[in-house]
This record gives C-alpha cells, sequence and structure tokens, in this order.
C-alpha cells in the first residue's frame, strides 16, 4: 500500500486571513453573547411568567372554595337583611305556636302551613338587588352576583330551618303525645320542595309581585291541605313517601343552586 | 399593567353593538366618547366583566379575564350608568355593604370606607338614607363604592349624566383626582368631561372605533375643518340643511355660525381653532347626539 504524504505549506498570509476572520466573526457573534441574569432578575422572571402558567382545575377544589365563598358573604349577608323580615318571622312563630295552643289548631296541619313561608317571604331579600337596581354593579364585585343571591338564600333558608325546629320543639314540649319525628315529616316536605321552587324561580323572575302570589298560592294550597279529612289521608301516607319526596326536592335544589352558581342567572343588561 | 381589547364582537340577536374592537390600555385615562347607541354602555360592560362577548377577548397582562375571573374582579371599580342603590341605606352602611361584597378584610374596612366618603365629600351625609340623597350626591356614592377596593381599572360609564353643571365640574375634578396609576375608562358623551383629563380618546361609532388618539392629535386632524361665519337670520336653515352647524351667536343683528366642513363653506368663512366639542360634532351627526 503505498503511502500519501501530506504536504503542510505554511502560508502565513493565510493564517493572518484566518485570524482576522475568526476576530471578525467574534465581534459579530459579540452581540449575540447574552449575560447570564442575577438571582433576582430570574426570580422576577420566574414572578413574571407565573400567570401565565395554567392551573390545573381541581373539580372539587372549585366547589369547595365556591361553597366558602357563599357560607363566608351569608354570614355577612345576616347584617344587612330588612328589619322587617326578621319581624315578619317573630310574628311567624308566634301565630304558630298560639295556633297551636290558644285556638288548638290541629299541630301537624299549622307546621305544614308554616313551614316554607319564611323562605317565600325571603324572596323578597334575594330579589332586592334586582329590585333595587343593583345587579348589574353586584355582578362586577368579587363576591358576584350569583354567590350574593345565593347567600341570601342561604340565610333565608337556614333561618326558616330554624324557625322550624324552635316550633316543633317548643310544640313538642307542651304537647307530650306529639310526635317529634311526624311533625318533622310533615313540615320538612313542604320546605324542601318550596326552596327547590324557589331556586328555580329566582333564577328566572324577578318581579315582587310573583312572590306574593307564591304566597297567596302557597296559602291556599295549605289551608285546603289543612283541612281535617286530608290531614288524615295525608297522615295514613307512608313515611317512605315523605322522605322521598323531601329527598328529591333536596337533590333538585342542590342541582339548581350548583346550576345558578355556574351558569348565572337570568338576568338582561340592558336598560 | 396592560389592558387588550383583541377582536371583541358583540352582537345582540340580529344587531350588532360592538364590531371588531382592537385596543390596547395603559395606564391613565381614556374618554370613550361616542353618540348614544355607539356601543360605549356595551363596552364598558364587557370590560367590566358583567357582560360576554360574542366573540374576542379581553386579556389583563397577557391573561384571559375571562380566566381570571373573580381575580379580575379584585381589580376593578365600576360605576354603570344606572345604579338603582339600596335606598333605606344609609351612604356608610351602603359603602360597609359593598365593602364586604368586594371582600376586603373586615379590619380594613371602616378605614377605607372613612376614606371614600371623605374623597367624594359626603362625610356629612354619611348618616343619611340614599333615598333622600340628590342625583350627584348619588353619583358620588358610586365613584366611592367603586374606589373602594382601590382598583386598578376604573371603569365610569355616564357618570355626569343628568348633573347639574356645578355637579359636574366637581364630578371631573374628583376624577382627576383619582386617575393616578390605574386606568380610568371614562364613557361619555359631553365632551368638556374629558377635554383636559383624557391621555386618550377613543371614539366609537355605531360599534366600531374610529380613532384612539390623544386629544391635541385628534384636533390636529379637523384643524383645517372649523369655519365661522356672520349671516343673516334667514340664512341660518340653508346652512343647517347643507353644513354641520355647531354654536350659532347673535352678533349684534345678525349671526355667527361655527360650521364643521372640509372646504371653506364661504368666501367669507374664517378658520378657527377646534375644540372637541368641534370634533364631536365632526364625527356625529347632530340627530345623533339627541
Amino acid at each position: 500500500m503505498k503511502k500519501r504524504k501530506l504536504h503542510h505549506t505554511f502560508d502565513k498570509n493565510v493564517d493572518h486571513q484566518i485570524e482576522d476572520l475568526e476576530q471578525e466573526i467574534g465581534s459579530l457573534l459579540d452581540e449575540y453573547d447574552v449575560e447570564y441574569p442575577g438571582e433576582e432578575q430570574i426570580i422576577m422572571t420566574i414572578d413574571a411568567m407565573k400567570p401565565y402558567v395554567p392551573v390545573r382545575k381541581n373539580k372539587w377544589r372549585t366547589v369547595l372554595r365556591g361553597m366558602t365563598a357563599i357560607t363566608k358573604q351569608a354570614y355577612q349577608e345576616i347584617f344587612y337583611m330588612s328589619s322587617l323580615f326578621w319581624i315578619a318571622n317573630g310574628l311567624l312563630i308566634a301565630a304558630a305556636l298560639s295556633g297551636v295552643l290558644l285556638m288548638k289548631a290541629d299541630p301537624y296541619a299549622m307546621v305544614m302551613m308554616f313551614a316554607p313561608i319564611t323562605t317565600i317571604m325571603g324572596l323578597i331579600e334575594v330579589l332586592k338587588s334586582r329590585n333595587a337596581g343593583m345587579a348589574e354593579l353586584e355582578m362586577s364585585y368579587k363576591y358576584n352576583f350569583q354567590e350574593i343571591m345565593l347567600s341570601k338564600m342561604l340565610v333565608v333558608g337556614g333561618f326558616n330551618l330554624v324557625i322550624n325546629l324552635l316550633i316543633t320543639l317548643s310544640l313538642g314540649m307542651f304537647y307530650q303525645e306529639i310526635l317529634i319525628a311526624k311533625m318533622l315529616l310533615f313540615w320538612i316536605t313542604p320546605f324542601t320542595f318550596i326552596a327547590a321552587l324557589s331556586l328555580l324561580f329566582v333564577s328566572r323572575y324577578r318581579q315582587i309581585y310573583a312572590i306574593t302570589a307564591g304566597m297567596v298560592i302557597w296559602l291556599t294550597v295549605s289551608g285546603y291541605l289543612s283541612q281535617p279529612q286530608i290531614i288524615e289521608k295525608l297522615e295514613s301516607l307512608p313515611a317512605e313517601l315523605y322522605v322521598t319526596a323531601s329527598a328529591v326536592a333536596l337533590i333538585l335544589s342542590l342541582f339548581k343552586a350548583v346550576h345558578i352558581y355556574k351558569r348565572g342567572v337570568l338576568y338582561e343588561v340592558n336598560h | 399593567m396592560k389592558l387588550t381589547i383583541e377582536n371583541i364582537t358583540k352582537t345582540f340577536k340580529d344587531k350588532s353593538a360592538l364590531n371588531d374592537i382592537n385596543l390596547e390600555l395603559t395606564t391613565g385615562v381614556y374618554g370613550i366618547l361616542g353618540a348614544n347607541g355607539s356601543g360605549k354602555t356595551t363596552l364598558m360592560r364587557i370590560l367590566a366583566s358583567v357582560m360576554k362577548p360574542s366573540s374576542g377577548r379581553v386579556l389583563m397582562n397577557g391573561q384571559d379575564i375571562a380566566d381570571m375571573n373573580e381575580k379580575y374582579r379584585e381589580l376593578i371599580g365600576y360605576l354603570p350608568q344606572h345604579v338603582g342603590y339600596y335606598k333605606n341605606f344609609s351612604a356608610e352602611k351602603f359603602l360597609k355593604y359593598i365593602a364586604a361584597l368586594k371582600g376586603l378584610p373586615k379590619e380594613e374596612t371602616s378605614e377605607k370606607v372613612e376614606e371614600v366618603i371623605e374623597l367624594v365629600g359626603l362625610t356629612e351625609y354619611r348618616s343619611k338614607k340614599i333615598g333622600g340623597f340628590s342625583g350627584g350626591m348619588k353619583r358620588r356614592v358610586g365613584i366611592a363604592q367603586a374606589l373602594l377596593n382601590n382598583p386598578k381599572i376604573l371603569i365610569v360609564d355616564e357618570p355626569t349624566a343628568g348633573l347639574d353643571p356645578k355637579e359636574r365640574i366637581r364630578f371631573r375634578n374628583l376624577l382627576s383626582k383619582i386617575s393616578t396609576n390605574r386606568i380610568v375608562l371614562l364613557s361619555t358623551h359631553i365632551v368638556s368631561d374629558i377635554e383636559f383629563i383624557a391621555k386618550e380618546v377613543l371614539i366609537l361609532k355605531d360599534g366600531q372605533l374610529v380613532k384612539k388618539e390623544t386629544p391635541q392629535s385628534l384636533l390636529k386632524g379637523i384643524e383645517d375643518k372649523v369655519w365661522t361665519l356672520v349671516i343673516e337670520e334667514k340664512e341660518i336653515p340653508r346652512f343647517q340643511s347643507e353644513y354641520k352647524v355647531g354654536n350659532i351667536a347673535r352678533v349684534e343683528d345678525r349671526f355667527q355660525l361655527r360650521i364643521l366642513s372640509d372646504e371653506q363653506p364661504e368666501p367669507n368663512a374664517e378658520n378657527d381653532i377646534p375644540n372637541l366639542e368641534d370634533l364631536y360634532l365632526y364625527y356625529f351627526d347632530e340627530e345623533e347626539t339627541a
């Protein structure tokens, strides 16, 4: 095998040219040099980029956040409810108790009739912002319109629950023969049913007169239901039926509340 | 701080209220000028997140406000054109309630309410019921609630509508005072409201953004289009039908007309220095301004 001899010609000019070229390229690349940032600059960049990092949505965390917000706001709402609402409810308790204790009305019929009235009356408070022309403004707040509305519903519903329990316990103390469980069934069913209807109502309507109409309808219906022969029939119905009806109404209420929270309410901001 | 409006369009059934609006807003006062129905309120509502656009998006420092949700609402202060207020509440009680709705910490509420009440000059009326307030005082309560959370973006829609001149001046000065370090969007069809406080004027017409420039540059654009002319009374109807006529002033037994026209309307018409009212008239027909 023939070896090839390599000739190295040492040309000083070419060498200088290469050196010059390297220097030129070097200086051209200098402007692309990026100075390594300091610790502070790195932290600032991370902070600036943080808002753009997509947040993994945790469904349960969202639900929990919503519930916490509504509960927190509900506590605040208590202090801003109309005094008329509290007075009317005080009178309601007095009327229910005196109806049974003084006028000897059927206690089961009485609790059934009074059970959802607080909720129906409370709708005036719930719809107050829409009627006062505050809805558009409230939509722009941290606790937005639907959260405020659900908070008010929570106050009204919670207060209604407390009133019903108070009436039940008071009557239970006065009349030993009263069956507390039966009393509970008699008011929980209309209460949950009307609460579900109210949630449906507030998401669609805003007229106060509709509440008056609702009240009249309920009083008529409950007046009919509280007739002795009807009460007798109602008492003969199996407890499971009441429990099922209440459970369905409760599920509907929760479903509607979530729907209101997620989708908002029907409100046209068009004046 | 940057608020970017990207291709915003809003349609109501078959009516287009906003048509492909693109804007970038930074710190300072922006006056939105437009006739009734030009889309001012719709744009304000979208920016206040009380209305969703049909298409397009609004970005706050690059982040979509729809994704920011309550984090964006924490940054804004909004005063809509029509607010009812809770009339049975005193100014102080109302503001405390709104502070709760804005999520202000309880320990800061009293101090902040105190501060905004003083700022809007309602200290001596703080315990009075809002129901008994005048229109101007109600507007001041409105601006106070908008400022409670020290907003980075302040959106006020037609704040001077229905106010008497004294209240308007007071309101304008108040806005000027509170406009530092935030984006202030002020919609109006009263040009004097924004003449001296706006960094830029946005002109909306039929749902489209016609101009976004500084008042000076907008005025420069019409500097050769404003004419004054002294004529006899009987000639007024002719000029009114042929040109956009602004002020009409009596000069002894004749009348001086302020005319907006690309060309000299009459050989004896003299060119005059334009003001924002001329600008408004130039872009909007007289019947639209009614």
